[in-house]
C-alpha cells in the first residue's frame, strides 16, 4: 500500500493520465484524429502560402527592382528618367558589404515608345548590364525563345516581349526606333535591331516590355557612366528585405532612398496581405472547431468518471491534484495529437515540397498574374520554421485550454454525492 | 412524433455537449455563409469589371486583328453593321485603338490610345462611372482626354494638366499633339489603367484615320445566353471575327468557373473538422446509453426506430445550428452587402489583370444560403450514420448487461 501511494506521486501521475486516456480508446483516437487533421490543414495552408509568396516575391525581385531598391527618393511617387542616382558603382559596393545581400546590379527602368515603319507601341523598358546579371538577378535571360542575349552593355540590340513583337510586326534582325523623354523633357530616340524575343507566359509582361543594354540607354539619355535610375539589391531571404532596407537607408545618405519590395510592388504586397489575412482567419476557425471537439470529449470523460474522482477525493486526493490529473490527460492528448499530425503530414508534405502539383496544363501556357507578377504554375509547399513552431504551440495550447474547465469540474467533485452515483 | 419528442429530450439530457456541438456547427455554417457571399461578390465584381467596363459581352473585329492589332486593320463599313446588330436587339459601340508615347513634364510612358464615341459608349460600358477625379469625356471637348489610374501615377498628372501624345499616323507622318487631362479613372484592370481615352473625332484627327473602326463592343440582351448571342452576332457580322469575353480572357473565364468549385473544397475542409467533432459526440452519446438502448430494444422498439432516434438527434442539432446560424448571419450579410469590407488600407492590387475593388462587397443569392446549408446537412448525415447503425444493431441482452 505504501509502495502504491508512493508510486502515484510525481511522474506516476503522468502514467495514470496516460492509462486513463486508453480506457476509452475509440474516443481518444477520435479526438487525436481531430487534432491531427486540424494541425495537418493548418500546416498545409501555411506551407502553401509561405512557399507561394516567397517564390512570387523573388520572381518580382528578378523581374524588376530587386528585394530592395536604391533609387532617387522621389522616383517611387513620380517615376521619371530625370530622377537618377549617381555613383551607382559605389552604391553597389556599399550594398554588397551588407552580410544579407547577395547581389546588387545597376539598372535604368522607364517607359518608351517602340516604332517601326508601320506600327508604334508603348512599352516599359529595363536597361541592364548583361555582363553583371544572370538568372539569379534577372529572370528574362531564361525566357529567350529566339535569338541570343546581349554580348556587352554597348550592344546595339533590343530584346522584345513576344506579344509586343507580334503587335509591332517585327522579327529577329528588324530595326526599331525607341523614343523616350530625357531628363529635361526633350524627346530623344535610339535605333536598335531586335536581337532576341522573350516569352515569360505573363500576358502583361510579354505585351509591354522590352530590354536594352544599359550603356546604350545611357548614351541616348545623356547619363554619366555611373548613373542609373536604380540599384537593385538582392537578399538571401526575402524576409530580411525590411532590415536590409533600413540598414542601407541609414548609410546611403539623403539623396538616395532604400525601398523594400513591398513599397515598389504595392499590388503584390496588398494581395499577399489579403491572402495571409484570410488564411489566418481560416486557421483560427479550424483551431476553435478543433478545441470545441477536444472540450467535448474531455468534458464527457470527466462527467463519466465523477464517481471515480469522488473515490480518489475520499482516499485523500486534493482538488488541485485532480485538476492536475485531467490537465495531464489533455497534455497527453496534445502531445499525441502533434505526433499524429506529424505522421499524417509528413508524406503529403514531402511530396508537395519536392515534386508539387503541376498546374500549367490548366493554365494552357499562360500564367495567373497578381499585380503583373506571375503565380508559380507548380503548386508547391515550404513552411518557415517559425510558422511551424507557432502552429504546434497553438495546437498544444488550444488542447490545454479546452481541458481547463473539465479539469476544474473534476477538482470540485463532492465525494459523498458522487460515490452514491451508480 | 413520439420519436421526435424523445430525440429532443435526449439532446437536453446532455445539455453542455449538445450546446458545444451545435455551437461548432453554427459557427462553421455562419462563417461559410459569409464566406460564400464574399466569394460571390468577388466573382460578380470581377465579371462586372470585365464585361461592363473593359470588354463587353462580345467584340467584333476585322479578320486577323487579334493576331496583328494594327492601326490599318479596320472594319470598313461599321455603320451598316452596327445598325443591323441594333435591330437584332444588341447594344453596340465602336472603338478605335492605337498605341503611342504619352509625356508630361519630364515623365513619359508607352500607352494604349482608345478613341470612343462618347454617347454610344455609355450604352455599352460603365467606364464613365469609374472616374475617380475630374470628369469623363465630353464630345464637345476634342482636346480633353481621360487617363487610367496607373498612367496618371507614372506621369504625375491630374485633371487640368497637359499631356503630350506622340505616335505614328496612318499616313506615315509623325502624330504629335497637346491635350488636357479631363479626368483620371479608378483602377479597373491592367489594360484600362495604362490607357488614354479620347473622343473618336480626336482619335481620327490625331492618327489621320478618316474612316473604319478597330473594334465593335457588343452587349447582349440580359436574358440571352452568351453562346447563343455570339452565334447570332456571327450570323450578322459575316466575314468578321466575333469573340466573346470568355474567348478573349480564357484564363479569367476558367478562374470564374473554378472558383465556385474551389469554394466547395473549402466547405469540405472546414466541415471535416465539424464532422470529426460530431462523430465523436454522437458516438459518445450512443455508448453512454448502451444500457438504455438495450432496454428500449427489450421492450420492443425495433432497430429502425433506434436508428431513427439517433439520426433524429443529429438532425435536430443540425436544424438548430441552421436556424441559429442563418439568423446570426443576417446582420453580417446585411453589413457585407451594404458596406462591404474596406480593404483600401492594404492598397490596391489586381488579379489576372483585373483590379480588386478596394471595398469588398458580399452578394446574397439563393446559392449563398443553400450551398453551405446543404453541404452541412450532407456532412451531418454522413457523420451520424455510423453511430446510428451501431445503435440499431445492439443485442438487447448484452447491452443491458453493459457497464
Amino acid at each position: 500500500m505504501t509502495e502504491h501511494v508512493k508510486h502515484l506521486r510525481g511522474t506516476s501521475m503522468t502514467v495514470l493520465a496516460w492509462r486513463n486516456l486508453w480506457r476509452n480508446r475509440r474516443r481518444t483516437l477520435l479526438t487525436l484524429s481531430s487534432i491531427a487533421v486540424g494541425v495537418f490543414l493548418a500546416i498545409l495552408f501555411t506551407a502553401m502560402q509561405d512557399r507561394n509568396w516567397a517564390d512570387m516575391i523573388d520572381l518580382a525581385a528578378r523581374l524588376g527592382s530587386g528585394h530592395v531598391t536604391l533609387e532617387d527618393p522621389e522616383y517611387l511617387d513620380a517615376p521619371a528618367l530625370s530622377r537618377t542616382v549617381r555613383h551607382a558603382q559605389a552604391l553597389r559596393e556599399l550594398a554588397l558589404a551588407d552580410p544579407d545581400v547577395t547581389r546588387a546590379t545597376e539598372r535604368i527602368t522607364g517607359q518608351l515608345m517602340l516604332a517601326t515603319a508601320r506600327e508604334s507601341r508603348g512599352a516599359a523598358f529595363i536597361g541592364f548590364d548583361p555582363t553583371a546579371e544572370d538568372s539569379t538577378t534577372f529572370s528574362f535571360q531564361q525566357a529567350i525563345v529566339e535569338g541570343a542575349p546581349f554580348a556587352t552593355a554597348h550592344d546595339r540590340g533590343i530584346m522584345v516581349g513576344a506579344r509586343l513583337a507580334a503587335n509591332l510586326g517585327v522579327t529577329l534582325g528588324d530595326k526599331v526606333v525607341y523614343t523616350m523623354t530625357d531628363r529635361t523633357g526633350e524627346i530623344v530616340s535610339g535605333l536598335a535591331r531586335v536581337s532576341a524575343i522573350v516569352r515569360t507566359g505573363s500576358p502583361g509582361v510579354d505585351a509591354a516590355l522590352c530590354l536594352l543594354p544599359i550603356d546604350a540607354v545611357r548614351g541616348v539619355l545623356g547619363y554619366a557612366d555611373d548613373e542609373a535610375t536604380q540599384v537593385a539589391v538582392f537578399v538571401k531571404d526575402q524576409r530580411e528585405s525590411d532590415a536590409v532596407a533600413r540598414r542601407l537607408g541609414a548609410e546611403v545618405g539623403p539623396d538616395v532612398a532604400a525601398v523594400p519590395w513591398h513599397e515598389t510592388q504595392t499590388g503584390l504586397a496588398a494581395f499577399i496581405g489579403l491572402k495571409v489575412g484570410g488564411a489566418r482567419f481560416m486557421e483560427i476557425l479550424i483551431a476553435v472547431l478543433v478545441a470545441a471537439g477536444i472540450f467535448n470529449t474531455l468534458f464527457v470523460s470527466v462527467m463519466e468518471r465523477m464517481r471515480e474522482f469522488g473515490i480518489l477525493t475520499a482516499i485523500g486526493w486534493s482538488p488541485s491534484r485532480l485538476f492536475g490529473l485531467v490537465m495531464l490527460e489533455s497534455a497527453w492528448l496534445g502531445i499525441l495529437g502533434l505526433i499524429g499530425a506529424a505522421l499524417v503530414t509528413a508524406l503529403p508534405y514531402w511530396y508537395l515540397s519536392t515534386t508539387g502539383i503541376d498546374l500549367s496544363s490548366l493554365l494552357a501556357g499562360n500564367s495567373m498574374d497578381v499585380a503583373g507578377i506571375a503565380m508559380p504554375s507548380t503548386f508547391r509547399v515550404g513552411i518557415y520554421a517559425n510558422h511551424l513552431t507557432v502552429i504546434a504551440v497553438a495546437a498544444f495550447v488550444a488542447t490545454l485550454v479546452s481541458g481547463l474547465y473539465p479539469a476544474w469540474r473534476a477538482g470540485r467533485v463532492n465525494p459523498i454525492e458522487t460515490i452514491r452515483l451508480v | 412524433m413520439r420519436l421526435l419528442v424523445m430525440a429532443w429530450r435526449n439532446l437536453w439530457r446532455y445539455r453542455r455537449r449538445t450546446v458545444v456541438t451545435v455551437a461548432a456547427m453554427t459557427l462553421a455554417l455562419l462563417v461559410m455563409v459569409l464566406y460564400t457571399s464574399l466569394v460571390e461578390g468577388y466573382l460578380r465584381g470581377l465579371e462586372r469589371s470585365i464585361v461592363d467596363v473593359e470588354l463587353g459581352d462580345a467584340q467584333v473585329t476585322a479578320p486577323g486583328y487579334r493576331d496583328n492589332p494594327s492601326l490599318y486593320v479596320t472594319i470598313a463599313d461599321p455603320e451598316r453593321l452596327m445598325a443591323r446588330l441594333g435591330e437584332a436587339g444588341f447594344r453596340v459601340s465602336a472603338r478605335l485603338l492605337g498605341g503611342g508615347l504619352a509625356a508630361a513634364g519630364e515623365a513619359s510612358a508607352g500607352v494604349e490610345i482608345d478613341g470612343l464615341d462618347v454617347r454610344d459608349n455609355e450604352r455599352v460600358s460603365a467606364i464613365y462611372q469609374y472616374v475617380a477625379r475630374g470628369a469623363w469625356l465630353d464630345p464637345a471637348d476634342a482636346s480633353g482626354v481621360v487617363v487610367g489610374e496607373s498612367l496618371a501615377h507614372t506621369l504625375g498628372v491630374g485633371p487640368g494638366d497637359e499631356l503630350i501624345l506622340l505616335s505614328q499616323a496612318a499616313d506615315g507622318s509623325i502624330a504629335n499633339d497637346l491635350y488636357t487631362v479631363r479626368g483620371v479613372l479608378k483602377s479597373v484592370g491592367d489594360q484600362t489603367d495604362g490607357a488614354v481615352f479620347m473622343t473618336a473625332a480626336a482619335f481620327r484627327a490625331f492618327f489621320v484615320l478618316p474612316d473604319g473602326v478597330h473594334e465593335l463592343i457588343v452587349r447582349k440582351p440580359a436574358e440571352e445566353d452568351l453562346a447563343a448571342s455570339v452565334a447570332r452576332i456571327r450570323a450578322i457580322a459575316t466575314g468578321l471575327d466575333v469573340e466573346s469575353w470568355r474567348d478573349l480572357m480564357p484564363l479569367l473565364a476558367s478562374l470564374l468557373d473554378s472558383t465556385r468549385a474551389l469554394m466547395q473544397v473549402v466547405f469540405l475542409v472546414i466541415y471535416l473538422v465539424v464532422v470529426i467533432l460530431l462523430v465523436n459526440a454522437t458516438l459518445m452519446a450512443v455508448f453512454e446509453r448502451i444500457r438504455e438502448l438495450g432496454v428500449l430494444k427489450a421492450i420492443g422498439v425495433g432497430p429502425g426506430m433506434i436508428m431513427g432516434l439517433i439520426l433524429l438527434e443529429g438532425g435536430l442539432q443540425a436544424a438548430i445550428a441552421v436556424v441559429v446560424g442563418l439568423v446570426l448571419s443576417v446582420p453580417g450579410l446585411i453589413y457585407l452587402t451594404r458596406h462591404g469590407l474596406d480593404l483600401s488600407g492594404l492598397g490596391g492590387t489586381s488579379f489576372a489583370g483585373i483590379a480588386f475593388d478596394p471595398v469588398w462587397h458580399g452578394v446574397v443569392t439563393p446559392m449563398t444560403i443553400v450551398a453551405p446549408v446543404v453541404t452541412l446537412l450532407f456532412m451531418v448525415g454522413i457523420s451520424v450514420l455510423y453511430p446510428a447503425l451501431k445503435a440499431a444493431r445492439l443485442k438487447p441482452v448484452e447491452a443491458m448487461r453493459h457497464q
